[in-house]
């Protein structure tokens, strides 16, 4: 295609009218955040991933309802949410979804010496252990909203909360974060 | 939270790692591609009617929305608008709640239409061609906390190419056709919306603008009636039904 690439909104349009193109998209566009959502909610990358695809079919069925104009975003992950916690339910057993530190990449920066690479490290892993005392509830919170990057109206959608019940525990959550640190 | 927690928890959001993400594009649009051909969307089918109905009856009240504003659908009877926008409308500043703005204060004359169910009204206004009914809150009758009153009773000349009444509804407020009496109404329920009274030059002015309650809006004859009370709907409507 020529000249600017679509934004998001006539994508939306676009797809309503049935143009699969501008679909698959907003597939793309949306899909890691979608799989991360529901990989939170699930514990499971198989289940997270099976919950992301049912979702996105499930949201183009669904697009006559989608008002034009709001963000595309809360809504998609509202539909991801609901798969993923349908899968949560009928899973055997309840998975914890896990969350590991990257190996380290050389940075592009300039190198921090090995010293403070290896602290920074151990702060990484310090911080990461104090969210995994947290409650279920609270670390699903923290994670949407501090490493996942979602907002509030966003995680809200996601963990099926009210906004005022996403505000409360995630506060109680950083503040236990706090104690610990 | 502190700056520290926030500057860590923003540092470890960029080294964590999560299970890499699918490339699902291609399998939901071969999934999305095998599913059975379906009407076009555009409209819920709620609209549908509505619109088939404009179409029939609306004359110029108005022509198609402007694609500068942000309405995304509009519908109508005669002398009423009722627009579709992307946001509840904001309620005005506490500091100055509009006035409800009836016009001068008169009495009922001959040919104005009263509902039964409610009687007569405890003070009537005029402002132009358009006559309100006031009803003070009572049993049956909440005070709105929109208006003030329990019932407010509009009524104005349909058939006119004349805007009376534009309202705005947001996601939250529910816009049902109906039907009083065999004519064409909406119901409109759930989140207040908002409504501007046209004034007699012409002018849609937003700063009469005020927020609504449950609102039943319809043709009467040759007259378009626009009930607001705190009441469900088929009490709405069965208010509507004793007009004469």
């Amino acid at each position: 295609m020529v000249g600017r690439p679509l934004n998001e909104s006539e994508l939306v349009a676009r797809a309503r009218r049935g143009d699969l193109d501008a679909f698959e998209e907003l597939v793309r566009e949306h899909q890691g955040m979608a799989f991360r959502t529901a990989y939170v909610i699930t514990g499971s990358a198989a289940d997270a991933e099976e919950a992301a695809q049912d979702a996105f079919v499930k949201a183009h069925r669904a697009l006559g309802r989608f008002r034009e104009g709001e963000p595309l975003r809360p809504w998609l992950l509202a539909i991801v949410a609901n798969e993923a916690r349908n899968r949560r339910r009928s899973a055997a057993r309840r998975a914890r979804f896990e969350l590991n530190l990257a190996e380290e990449r050389p940075s592009r920066d300039a190198a921090p010496s090995p010293e403070a690479a290896l602290l920074a490290r151990e702060q990484r892993a310090r911080l990461l252990a104090a969210i995994d005392t947290l409650g279920e509830e609270q670390r699903q919170v923290v994670a949407c909203r501090h490493l996942l990057g979602l907002s509030e109206r966003e995680t809200a959608a996601a963990l099926g909360w009210r906004p005022g019940t996403v505000k409360s525990r995630l506060s109680r959550a950083l503040a236990r974060l706090e104690e610990q640190l | 939270m502190s700056e520290l927690l926030e500057t860590r928890l923003a540092d470890l959001a960029a080294h964590v790692e999560l299970p890499p993400a699918p490339d699902l594009a291609a399998r939901v649009r071969a999934r999305v591609e095998a599913e059975p051909p379906r009407r076009a969307w555009r409209l819920r089918p709620a609209f549908a009617v509505p619109l088939a109905l404009l179409a029939l009856s609306v004359g110029g009240v108005a022509a198609v929305p402007s694609a500068r504003s942000a309405v995304l659908r509009w519908l109508g009877i005669e002398g009423v608008r009722i627009e579709r926008v992307p946001k509840a409308p904001a309620p005005p500043p506490a500091s100055s709640p509009p006035a409800l703005d009836l016009g001068r204060r008169t009495t009922l004359t001959r040919g104005t239409l009263v509902p039964r169910a409610l009687g007569r009204p405890d003070a009537v206004y005029a402002d132009g061609d358009r006559v309100t009914l006031l009803y003070r809150p009572r049993r049956g009758l909440p005070e709105s906390e929109h208006s003030g009153a329990g019932a407010l009773l509009s009524q104005f000349p349909g058939r006119t190419n004349q805007l009376y009444v534009s309202k705005q509804a947001g996601p939250g407020t529910k816009v049902e056709p109906v039907r009083v009496g065999g004519e064409p109404g909406f119901w409109l329920g759930g989140v207040a919306h908002s409504v501007l009274y046209e004034d007699p030059s012409g002018a849609i002015r937003e700063s009469r603008a005020r927020l609504a309650g449950p609102t039943l809006v319809w043709r009467h004859g040759d007259r378009t009636l626009r009930l607001e009370a705190d009441v469900s709907k088929s009490r709405a409507l069965a208010i509507a039904r004793t007009i004469r």
